[in-house]
């Protein structure tokens, strides 16, 4: 194969089948692979019709056209979905191994239909393709049931999830590798609703490039760019995501104790810094990566494992006002054995927090309490006590307790680490991204803080519009390919495109790439629009709209979102109903779609 | 005089992560860190000019957005520096 073997592999486990249906090379050229042939896919799968958790959901497991090919950073993948938690449309990557083996197995695609009548798992390998009880398996936790199925780095690899997807957790996530996670808007729910307990892949095929002379030379220039760069070559490998903690804290953007304030007085506690210093055992890499920026850690108890990354550290740390960085290493591990996302899980457990102490919540939850970490995260992935509540999402929980105002969440999705009323742009980020609250699809860490490529005015709105949808664009053909988007701080598209070219043996620029970006990100908007939201949900919780940050660098700014959000919409092309106009859709190639 | 705070790698170079400065401006400043530390001068700045990805705020502001290495300092200032970081 050279990019694409052209295949999908299709599942339905009410009906037993095992299907391998070709892939429409149009379609995988207009997409790629990864979220956004995830997208289309799911375009034509399932419409409003179709309940979550219901055996109509499809679960779309995507590879790129540049996975596993050892191009720097080519083992990631992404599950495709209706999200339970949210109602949008789901996307999640994950990095590790998985990804690059299921691409070995020799399909691009698997789709998981319908629901089975008992537990069981997949197992894909070069002798063919098995449904095989999984009962046995049903109960365990991810770290077990991994080493159970004889996860093998290389050879063998093993998606799970744990008692949280089994559970029907809302946000529960799909483990692979042991310890990395589809985490974000609940895929673990939707696999744990199909009684699908893992899938194993074990492959012999190559992802060879078409031009091999062209490919090893763009590895040695990425290779370059990557060790020239002191962000990919040092900051990240020395201190992992985590490091940013000390910075976003000092200009006062780290949302603390549920965005009460945006600042953490204890954030060199829970950095990258302390990591460094007080666990870290060694760092690892995800498959062809030279980056290393995987921390192991070790906690007092011994127990030792990934994390804590920026977002978890952050999470079960200043969202919460806990700064004992072993508790929160704790609350990680076991998060990542029950299959869990930290960023939800600690942004809830803060929101009970603030319920709690306003007297809202019957419980003596407090700020700080980071001996009661672990029991929250065990009773939300088994549903037990308060834990079920949590489990439900803090839309739900907030909104039980006669405070909807206390949810931080975006479209149902809980915000990450970054108050946006010292980072409007993140602001507008969080409020048009698609699968809802999410950094991962359009940061403005880089222009806003880091000076990448180069800064700009963090409390500025005019033009913010256009960097947001260009960085969102970017985000989504890097999620698309699938690259790691730390390579794309030292490696730029246009970097990525010549790699895709000598790969597939087709001409890429990196205009061709950012028109595929933008024609994801619209396909995904269109996606939510048949789904019934509207312009009213591209907002933000009340709190950062209107009550003013009270100390600190930010003190006194919201997020000023409805100048940015009519600028963002003329800049997309779309109407001022945020509806994609139709010369735009005819551009990129989607009108058929919109009247399919 | 000013405190100043140091992160990331920067901090081996000197006993304490939070240190005073009496310097008004950044420059000044930085020239007294360096006074003490060469190798932190070199590995924050290059023929007098910050390294690239270099960050330093004053209370929480980006010298880059104000007057660069002329920025005022006083006493009750905090002044942060970074190396390069990345994550997030
Ligand atoms: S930079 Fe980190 S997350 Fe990305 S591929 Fe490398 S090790 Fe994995």
């Amino acid at each position: 194969m050279h990019g694409w073997s052209g295949k999908i592999l299709d599942i339905d486990l009410s009906s037993g089948s095992v299907e391998t249906r070709p892939l429409d090379m149009e379609i995988a050229r207009q997409f790629l692979g990864g979220r956004g042939l995830g997208a289309r896919l799911l375009w034509d799968l399932v419409g409003p019709e179709v309940e979550p958790l219901s055996p109509e959901n499809v679960l779309i497991f995507t590879t790129g056209p540049i996975t596993a090919s050892a191009s720097q950073t080519s083992n990631r993948f992404n599950v495709s979905s209706k999200s339970p938690l949210t109602g949008t449309i789901l996307h999640a990557n994950s990095g590790g191994w998985w990804g690059m083996q299921f691409k070995r197995t020799g399909y691009d695609v698997l789709i998981v239909r319908g629901r089975a009548e008992k537990p069981v798992m997949i197992e894909i390998a070069p002798e063919g393709v098995k449904i095989a009880d999984a009962s046995h398996l049903w109960g365990k936790g991810v770290f077990e049931t991994t080493e159970l199925l004889g996860q093998n780095r290389n050879k063998r690899n093993v998606m799970c999830i744990g008692p949280a997807g089994e559970n029907l957790v809302r946000i529960a996530a799909i483990m692979n590798d042991g310890e990395r996670a589809l985490a974000r808007g609940g895929p673990g729910a939707v696999m744990g609703s199909k009684n699908l307990k893992a899938i194993v892949v074990e492959g012999k095929e190559k992802n060879q490039p078409a031009d091999k002379d062209q490919f090893k030379f763009m590895q040695y220039e990425t290779g370059k760019l990557l060790k020239a760069s002191p962000l990919t070559s040092q900051a990240l490998p020395e201190f992992g995501t985590a490091v940013v903690m000390n910075v976003v804290n000092e200009i006062g953007a780290l949302p603390t104790r549920n965005f009460q304030q945006s600042q953490f007085e204890h954030a060199d506690r829970i950095s990258g810094e302390a990591i460094t210093d007080e666990i870290l055992v060694k760092n690892q890499a995800c498959w062809a990566c030279p980056i290393t920026c995987t921390r192991i850690s070790k906690t007092a108890s011994g127990n030792e494992g990934e994390g804590p990354e920026f977002e978890t550290a952050w999470a079960f740390g200043a969202q919460c006002g806990i700064d004992d960085l072993d508790l929160i290493t704790e609350a990680n591990f076991l998060c990542n054995d029950m299959g869990l996302d930290t960023i939800y899980m600690g942004n809830t457990i803060g929101c009970a927090m603030e319920l709690a102490e306003r007297g809202l919540l019957d419980s003596d939850l407090r700020f700080g309490q980071a001996e009661k970490l672990q029991d929250l995260v065990r009773d939300t992935a088994y549903r037990q006590g308060i834990g079920d509540e949590l489990a439900e999402g803090s839309v739900r929980l907030a909104a039980k307790h006669g405070a909807p105002e206390l949810s931080m969440t975006v479209k149902g999705l809980e915000l990450p680490a970054y108050d946006p009323r010292g980072m409007q742009g993140q602001g507008l980020v969080y409020a048009t991204s698609n699968r809802g609250a999410c950094h991962e699809t359009g940061n403005m860490l880089g222009p806003e803080v880091l000076a990448l490529p180069r800064l700009i005015d963090r409390f500025a709105t005019q033009g913010k519009a256009g960097i947001v949808s260009v960085h969102q664009n970017s985000a989504a053909v890097i999620d698309s390919l699938v690259y790691c988007k730390f390579a794309n701080m030292a490696v730029a598209e246009e970097f990525f495109a010549r790699t895709l070219t000598a790969v597939t043996g087709e001409p890429y620029t990196a205009d061709d790439l950012m028109k595929v970006g933008e024609r994801v990100w619209t396909l995904e908007r269109l996606y939510n629009l048949r789904e019934g939201f509207t312009k009213e949900d591209d907002t933000l919780p009340d709190r950062l709209l209107n009550d003013p940050v009270v100390a600190g660098p930010s003190a006194g700014f919201t997020v000023n979102l409805a100048p940015m959000l009519e600028e963002y919409y003329q800049f997309r092309g779309w109407d001022e109903n945020g509806v994609p106009k139709e010369a735009k859709l005819k551009e990129l190639g989607l009108d058929t779609l919109r009247s399919s | 005089m000013a405190q100043v705070k140091l992160f990331g790698n920067l901090r081996q170079y000197y006993e304490q992560r939070q240190l005073t400065a009496a310097g008004d401006t950044i420059g000044a400043v930085l020239a007294e860190l360096c006074a003490e530390s060469s190798a932190f001068c070199a590995a924050v700045t290059e023929d007098g000019a910050l390294r690239p990805f270099i960050k330093i705020t004053v209370n929480g502001r980006d010298i880059q957005l104000e007057n660069g290495l002329d920025t005022a300092v006083t006493d009750e200032d905090t002044v942060a520096i970074f190396p390069p970081i990345a994550g997030g």
